[in-house]
C-alpha cells in the first residue's frame, strides 16, 4: 500500500544547504559506497573529488587523465577503485583514496567513441560500458581486460545490472531496452520504451537516459522523455516502469510541460520513492519525489538544469549538479571583464531526515 | 469575413496557375545589361546546401578538443596533412584535398529571422532595395545556361512553391523554384485524363487570354509571365529529371534520409545544366541537447556532402561548379544548462569548393577556446566577392541596374579573400 503522501512529505522533507559553486560544468556525480567520497566527471576530461564527511564538503585534488568530457564515473563496491569513462572511448580505474592517485589499468580505446553508459555488477566483478560505438563492452573490473562485446545496433545511453547479478540491461537512443544474459552476451527479451525517441526531421532525439532498479528487483524504472522537437529538444520529462516479470511497461511519471526534457537521472530511496531529477529548457528543470502508484510526486523543488543526482548509501543527503542562472543567450555576451564567460556546475546538498 | 494575411502551408504549393500567376503580379525590374553573356562559354553552377538554424562550427569544421568550450568530441585528420576537423565529419575528411575552410566568418545578426536573409543577400549596404538571395543574383549574372531549365531551383522539405522573394529588386523572374520533398511541382505534369490535343487546345485559349491581359500590363509583367511559362513547359520535357529511380549504391552513398534524397536530386539538377541548386536542411538550431543533437545532423550532412564533392569530382564538374555549404550562423561556445549551444555569430565557418576556388586550405583561424577570431574577419560581404570572383564575375566592375540607379553586386566596403581563390 502506497503510503500517504502528506506523511512520506513530513518524513523526508528536504533540506538545502548553500550551494557550493564550481569553476567547471559537470556530467556525473556518485557517492561511494561508504559516503564519504563524492565523485564528479567533469566537461573537461578530469575526475573531481570531495570529502563528503565535511561539513561543507571539501574538495580533494582532481583525477587527471581523461580527454574530453568524463561522462560517467561509478564506485566499485569494495570502496577502494573508482572507474571513469571519457567521451574519447577511454575507461579508467582509480585507486581514490589514495593521495595523488594513479590509475590502477587505463584502456583508452575501451570503445571507438563516446562513452555514454557505465554500470558495475553487486557483486563487483563484471563492468559494463556502452557507448556511441553502438556496443556494451564487458570488462574485468579488477585488471580492465575485456571480456565480451555485445552488439547493440544503437546508441547505448544507459545500463543497469539487476540486483541478481545474472542480467545486464541497456537502454539505447531508440527507446529500446535489452535484457541481456551476461554469461551468454544474448538478448534474453527486449522491452518497449519507444515513446522516448523521435525523429524529427534528421535528428535523431531522445532515448532512454537512465535506469533505476527497485532493490528487490521486481521493478525497473526507465527515464527519459515524450519528444517533441528536435532543435530546441522539448519534451515532457517521463519515467516508466517495467514489471521485471513480466517486461510490462507502465507510466510512474509525466511531467507537465515540454519544457521539462529528459529525466536524467533516478535514485532509489529506502522509504519507498524515486528521486529523480528533470533536465529542463536553461533555467527550468526540478528535483521531484515520487512515491509508485501516485498520480504526482509528493515534492518538487526547481533546479536550474540539473544533470546528475548523487544519493548518500544511508539516504540521508542528495546532492545535485545543476548549472547556473542565466546560462543561455545568443551572440556576444560578455562579463565584468570583458571576458567570455563559461558556465559552471553548482552542487545543490539536500540533507534528507532519516 | 476578413481572409488573415498570415500564410499557410498550402499557400506554398505550386500548381501551374499560381506559378504563371506569381511571376506576372510581381514588380519587375529590368537589371544591367546581362552578364550571362560573357560567361556563357564556361557555364558556371553553383550548389549552395543551406543548413538552416546553424550548424555547429566546433562539431564541424573547426574543433577544439580538450578545451573549456570544446565539448566531447575527438578530431580526425584529413587528406590534407595538419588540417583536422570533427570525427563527425569522416567522409569529409577524406575529401578535403577538395575543400576550402574559412573559420573567421564574423558576422551582423544572432537571430535567425534576420540573420537567414541579411546571409543569403549578402548584407550590402542599405541602398533602399531589397537584394536579391545569392540564388537570385547568380541567375540574373549567369543566365540559365543552355539547360533551358529554370535557373534557380531549390530542394527543400515540406513544400514547395515559387519563391519570388528571393528575387529582390531584380524581381520574381529572379524567385526560387522550391521542389518541396524534391517532388515536383503540383498539377506541371499533363493530367493523364487530358489528350495531348485537348491540352493544345487549352493552350491556345491560355495565349488568346494572355493577349488581352497584355494590352492592359505593363511589359516587364507580361515578359515574367512569358518565361515562367516557358520553364514551365521545359521541366515538362524533363520528367526524368523527377522520375528515372536512382542506384541503389548511390542512395546508400547518399543516405536514405531527406538530406540525402535532395543532395541526390540536386546532383541530377547540376547535370541537367541548372544553374543555381539550392538544398535546404531544417532542424539544426540545437539550442537543447547540442551534442547528442549536432551528433545526429553532422554525420548525415557529412555523408551527402562528401558523396556530392566525390561525384563531382569524379565528372569533371567541380571546374564549373562552385559549392557552398554553410548556415545563417555558428553556435555558441559556451554550452548551456540545457546541454546546448546557442546562436554565434562572432566567430563560425563554413565550406567551399569548386571552380575558382582554392583547394585543400584553411583560411583564417578562431583563438584557442574558440570565441572568436584571431586573424582578419571576414563577414559575408567578404565571401559574396569571393564567390562571384570564383564564377568569373568582377563585384567590383559589375553593377545591377535598378530602373537607371546603379548598385554594387555585393557590400562595397567588402573585399573577395584572396587566400580563397585560385
Amino acid at each position: 500500500m502506497p503510503t500517504d503522501p502528506k506523511a512520506l512529505l513530513a518524513k523526508y522533507q528536504p533540506k538545502a544547504a548553500k550551494p557550493i559553486s564550481l569553476d567547471q560544468q559537470l556530467c556525473a556525480l556518485r557517492f561511494s559506497p561508504d559516503g564519504k567520497t563524492l565523485a564528479a566527471g567533469s566537461f573537461e576530461g578530469s575526475v573531481r573529488l570531495w570529502d563528503a564527511s565535511a561539513n561543507p564538503i571539501a574538495e580533494s585534488p582532481a583525477l587527471k587523465g581523461h580527454n574530453g568530457w568524463v561522462q560517467r564515473v561509478a564506485f566499485h563496491p569494495d570502496g577502494k577503485r573508482l572507474i571513469s569513462a571519457d567521451s574519447w572511448g577511454q575507461v579508467m580505474c582509480w585507486p581514490f583514496t589514495e593521495k595523488d592517485a594513479k590509475p590502477v589499468w587505463s584502456v583508452p580505446n575501451a570503445h571507438d567513441s563516446w562513452v555514454y553508459s557505465l554500470a558495475i555488477s553487486k557483486d563487483g566483478k563484471v563492468l559494463a560500458t556502452g557507448g556511441r560505438d553502438k556496443t556494451i563492452r564487458i570488462t574485468n573490473p579488477i585488471d580492465g581486460k575485456k571480456l565480451n562485446v555485445f552488439n547493440v545496433g544503437e546508441h547505448v545511453l544507459t545500463l543497469a545490472f539487476h540486483p541478481d547479478g545474472k542480467s545486464l540491461v541497456s537502454g539505447d537512443l531508440k527507446g529500446q531496452i535489452k535484457q541481456w544474459d551476461l554469461a551468454t552476451g544474448k538478448v534474453v527479451r527486449e522491452m518497449d520504451a519507444k515513446e522516448m525517441f523521435l525523429r524529427d526531421r534528421i535528428q535523431d532525439v531522445g532515448g532512454v537516459r537512465c535506469f533505476e532498479f527497485s532493490p528487490d528487483g521486481k521493478s525497473l524504472f526507465a527515464g527519459g522523455s515524450l519528444p517533441k522537437s528536435g532543435g530546441f529538444v522539448q519534451g515532457i520529462s517521463l519515467i516508466l516502469s517495467f514489471d521485471w516479470a513480466t517486461g510490462k511497461g507502465t507510466q510512474l511519471y509525466k511531467g507537465a510541460t515540454e519544457n521539462e526534457g529528459y529525466v536524467y537521472d533516478m535514485a532509489w530511496h529506502s522509504g519507498g520513492f524515486l528521486i529523480g531529477i528533470t533536465s529542463g529548457q536553461p533555467g527550468q528543470g526540478k528535483l521531484f519525489f515520487q512515491q509508485p502508484g501516485d498520480a504526482v510526486p509528493f515534492y518538487t523543488q526547481a533546479i536550474p538544469n540539473p544533470h546528475s543526482l548523487a544519493m548518500h548509501p544511508e539516504g540521508k543527503r542528495i546532492v545535485l549538479a545543476a548549472t547556473n542562472a542565466n546560462s543561455s543567450g545568443n551572440g556576444r555576451a560578455l562579463g565584468k571583464n570583458k571576458e567570455y564567460p563559461g558556465n559552471f556546475s553548482p552542487l545543490h546538498v539536500f540533507d534528507l531526515p532519516a | 469575413m476578413l481572409r488573415s494575411n498570415l500564410c499557410t502551408p498550402a499557400d506554398h504549393h505550386l500548381s501551374r496557375r499560381q506559378w504563371f500567376g506569381t511571376a506576372a503580379g510581381a514588380a519587375f525590374t529590368v537589371a544591367a545589361p546581362s552578364f550571362a553573356q560573357t560567361v556563357k562559354k564556361k557555364h558556371k553552377q553553383v550548389l549552395f546546401v543551406w543548413l538552416d538554424g546553424g550548424m555547429s562550427q566546433l562539431e564541424s569544421w573547426d574543433p577544439k578538443p580538450n578545451t573549456q568550450f570544446g565539448g566531447p568530441f575527438r578530431t580526425i585528420q584529413t587528406s590534407v596533412p595538419g588540417i583536422h576537423v570533427s570525427e563527425l565529419c569522416p567522409k569529409s575528411a577524406k575529401v578535403m584535398h577538395h575543400l576550402a575552410l574559412v573559420r573567421s566568418l564574423c558576422t551582423q545578426d544572432n537571430s535567425h529571422s534576420a540573420g537567414v536573409e541579411r546571409i543569403q543577400r549578402g548584407d550590402p549596404k542599405n541602398r533602399g532595395v531589397t537584394y536579391p538571395f545569392f540564388g537570385g543574383a547568380v541567375s540574373k549574372l549567369l543566365g540559365n545556361g543552355d539547360s533551358g531549365l529554370p535557373p534557380y531551383i531549390w530542394i527543400k522539405p515540406m513544400s514547395g512553391g515559387f519563391i519570388p522573394k528571393d528575387g529582390g529588386f531584380l524581381g520574381p523572374k529572379y524567385g526560387a523554384l522550391a521542389l518541396g520533398d524534391g517532388k515536383p511541382p503540383e498539377n506541371l505534369l499533363r493530367p493523364a485524363t487530358m489528350s495531348v490535343a485537348e491540352d493544345l487546345e487549352r493552350n491556345d485559349l491560355r495565349n488568346l487570354v494572355d493577349k488581352r491581359y497584355a494590352e492592359r500590363r505593363s511589359k516587364e509583367n507580361i515578359e515574367a509571365t512569358k518565361y515562367v511559362f516557358d520553364m514551365a513547359a521545359q521541366l515538362q520535357k524533363r520528367r526524368d529529371l523527377f522520375e528515372a529511380p536512382f542506384a541503389p549504391k548511390d542512395q546508400e552513398r547518399y543516405g536514405t534520409h531527406d538530406l540525402g534524397r535532395h543532395m541526390l536530386l540536386a546532383r541530377r539538377m547540376l547535370e541537367a545544366g541548372v544553374t543555381f541548386v539550392k538544398v535546404n536542411s531544417y532542424g539544426w538550431d540545437t539550442h537543447g541537447d547540442n551534442f547528442n543533437g549536432q551528433g545526429s545532423l553532422v554525420p548525415q550532412f557529412d555523408q551527402a556532402f562528401a558523396a556530392m564533392i566525390e561525384d563531382l569530382h569524379e565528372r569533371g564538374m567541380l571546374d564549373n561548379v562552385l559549392v557552398i555549404a554553410m548556415s545563417e550562423f555558428g553556435r555558441t561556445p559556451r554550452i548551456n544548462g540545457h546541454i546546448g549551444r546557442d546562436h554565434w555569430p562572432e566567430a563560425w565557418s563554413l565550406v567551399t569548393a569548386g571552380t575558382g576556388i582554392q583547394k585543400g586550405v584553411v583560411v583564417g583561424k578562431t583563438n584557442d577556446k574558440g570565441t572568436f577570431v584571431a586573424s582578419e574577419e571576414h563577414d559575408i560581404g567578404h565571401m559574396f566577392h569571393t564567390w562571384f570572383k570564383a564564377l568569373g564575375i568582377d563585384p567590383k566592375a559589375t553593377e545591377y541596374d535598378n530602373e537607371g540607379q546603379p548598385l554594387p553586386i555585393a557590400h562595397d566596403g567588402c573585399k573577395a579573400v584572396k587566400e580563397l581563390l585560385l
